[in-house]
């Protein structure tokens, strides 16, 4: 089994000085694997996920797909993941004035990716958002935006999904439909899927469950 | 989707900051424009004031002097013309036309003029405009008299109007008036926006007629005695088209001169002021009037500078207005990053936008000016003596464009540098 991603010695704080929020010595993460992270409020699952989708960067090493991800520029940080990333944000942040079919494929303006007609029909049906697909943003309930959100990060097929609670605002049954073709998308396209939760009644669909309370050194 | 469509519905979101910034980008290129309009319709109401003439004839004085009071009515005529000195040049085997002018009178603030019908066939304004009667014909008796338009339209004289003209004073009231001289409105004249609206037109003979009977009357003239059996002789009543023709006056104040051939206008020019028998003077009015406008440089560069301060004032309100809706959007550029949105996307896509308003902005503007233009020429005409000559876009105000745009380009490049720079943790924080 290939690893997807290598953590070593990787500590990070917020400002110059401040008390480190995360020191991981070591953690890989495998091709196909599919992670339940969780973890105490405040134990750095959220800042973990955006060192991983290089938004912010640490100190040491992070080996994403064989790249070193902490030593690049912030337009190559933005290109890696624009290429091999799907990060479904604990805030939706879907652009306001765009329909919610706009906000999916907004990724592929930028990607320079071709969209898989067939892949974006299946994820917006199964996530019960076709009805809705001319609509603004706007006008969309809080569990809607999260679902075009989460869809917004699997049509782009990418290699890693983070995935920061995004079931958070789903009803039962939107939940479990979301679970049901995030997984079997992560299986087809043998994406590797790290997912952030409180909810420790799903866990049991993970082949792995990461507590970071365990790989972080810095305890809350 | 492209970014340009992106950019549109960015735009089309924030349709009421896209309208402000639009509407105070598009009131300071109308105010450049306006200002720019008035200082070429000055400099042209200016130097154009009197055109198609090779020369202007008067007694000896400064070359300005002669120009002022025979053009604009300012200053005082110091000497006149002998009628025999006009008549020698008049008839000049070189000269095509001359168009004599005797000042002295004025009616109510307004002074009068009096030249012949060849005033009304030659004389031009703005490089190539006749004279228009609009109302009426041109005078033939001395006791007619032909109006500006400005001096109809503020006294409210009508054809058949009587009207009497005061001695001497062409600004205010005189005490002195040829009150037994009555004159007659025959004509009033289209607006030129120059001082021939601020004038009256009557015969020569008239203005004679007039002085005699002043004279007559006050009892201080120098003892001419033909002139007051001449006057006494003819009569107001015994004016008729036939004498008029015959009677000249004794001299009149200066005229205007066409030669046939624009060569010849130093040669004459020399022969004139060589002349032996009279100190006269001669002036090219065009280049006199343009060196006046030279000396007066500083009222265009007050009109320019005042130009460059709005301009200032515009695109600052613009580049505040585009720095705020940019900063605004800290949040959305941070998202679009997330997204995979390089840099050069989000340049693009803030250039596209800024490009959009302000190219909507200059056309509306641009549109908004012609328009104006065409429906207050009249009125601005009228009201202020201005005209609108000219193309409609000076090379200023097409500069003024382009710099509108691309000074607004260059400071949206700056909010770019910003969100370049800002880590993507700080965009995306809900604030």
């Amino acid at each position: 089994m290939s690893a997807v991603i290598q953590i070593k010695d990787l500590s990070f704080s917020y400002g110059a000085n401040g008390k480190p929020v995360i020191q991981i010595p070591h953690l890989t993460i495998n091709k196909n694997e599919t992670v339940f992270l969780f973890g105490p409020s405040g134990s750095g699952k959220t800042t973990l996920l955006e060192i991983l989708a290089g938004v912010i960067t640490g100190q040491g090493d992070v080996e994403m797909l064989g790249q070193k991800t902490q030593n690049m520029s912030l337009s190559q940080r933005d290109q890696f993941r624009s290429e091999h990333i799907g990060y479904i944000f604990q805030q939706f942040n879907l652009i306001p004035y765009l329909t919610l079919r706009e906000n999916i494929l907004l990724p592929f303006t930028f990607s320079g990716k071709k969209m898989d007609q067939a892949l974006y029909d299946k994820v917006v049906t199964e996530l019960g958002l076709s009805e809705h697909i001319e609509k603004l943003a706007t006008q969309l309930s809080v569990g809607q935006q999260q679902r075009v959100a989460a869809a917004r990060a699997l049509v782009a097929k990418p290699e890693i999904i983070l995935a920061d609670e995004p079931t958070s605002a789903l009803d039962y049954d939107h939940r479990e439909n979301f679970l049901k073709i995030l997984f079997s998308l992560v299986k087809a396209q043998g994406s590797t899927l790290i997912f952030v939760s409180h909810d420790r009644s799903i866990q049991n669909l993970f082949e792995r469950h990461l507590n970071l309370a365990d790989v972080n050194a810095v305890k809350v | 989707m492209n970014l340009a469509s992106l950019a549109f519905k960015s735009i089309r979101h924030r349709s009421f900051a896209t309208t402000a910034t639009v509407f105070s980008v598009v009131l300071s290129l109308l105010l450049l424009f306006s200002v720019e309009r008035v200082r070429r319709s000055v400099e042209d109401s200016f130097t154009q004031t009197v055109s198609g003439v090779d020369l202007l004839v008067g007694a000896r004085t400064g070359s300005l002097q002669l120009v002022l009071f025979s053009v604009f009515n300012i200053g005082q005529v110091t000497n006149n013309v002998s009628y025999d000195s006009y008549d020698k040049i008049h008839h000049h085997p070189d000269v095509e036309w001359t168009i004599p002018i005797s000042l002295g009178d004025g009616h109510k603030g307004y002074r009068v003029v009096g030249t012949t019908t060849e005033f009304f066939e030659h004389y031009q304004v703005r490089s190539n405009e006749h004279l228009k009667i609009i109302n009426g014909a041109l005078f033939t008796e001395p006791n007619e008299v032909v109006l500006g338009a400005e001096v109809a339209e503020a006294l409210k004289y009508k054809l058949g109007d009587k009207i009497i003209v005061a001695h001497g004073s062409t600004s205010g009231e005189s005490f002195e008036e040829h009150a037994d001289n009555p004159l007659t409105v025959v004509g009033i004249l289209d607006a030129t926006g120059t001082a021939v609206d601020r004038s009256l037109y009557v015969t020569l003979s008239a203005m004679d007629h007039m002085h005699e009977d002043a004279k007559h009357a006050d009892d201080d003239h120098k003892g001419h005695d033909h002139e007051k059996h001449h006057d006494e002789h003819e009569g107001k009543e015994h004016d008729h088209e036939a004498h008029d023709h015959e009677h000249h006056p004794e001299a009149i104040t200066s005229f205007f001169v066409k030669l046939k051939s624009k060569t010849k206008i130093l040669s004459m020019q020399r022969e004139i002021t060589e002349n032996k028998d009279e100190a006269l003077l001669a002036v090219i009015p065009g280049s006199v009037l343009s060196d006046l406008w030279k000396s007066l440089s500083s009222i265009e560069l007050v009109l320019k500078v005042i130009s460059a301060l709005v301009m200032v004032v515009g695109l600052v309100g613009m580049i505040i207005a585009l720095m705020t809706s940019l900063n605004e959007r800290r949040r959305e550029m941070a998202i679009l990053r997330s997204l995979g949105a390089g840099f050069s996307h989000l340049a693009k896509l803030v250039f596209l936008e800024v490009f959009l308003i302000l190219g909507l902005s200059v056309i509306t503007s641009a549109v908004l000016k012609v328009l104006l233009e065409m429906v207050l020429t009249q009125f601005v005409a009228k009201k202020f003596g201005l005209y609108f000559s000219g193309p409609w876009f000076s090379a200023t105000d097409i500069t003024m464009m382009v710099a509108t745009v691309v000074v607004g380009l260059v400071f949206a490049l700056f909010p770019v540098l910003v969100f370049k720079n800002k880590s993507l943790k700080d965009g995306l924080a809900v604030k």
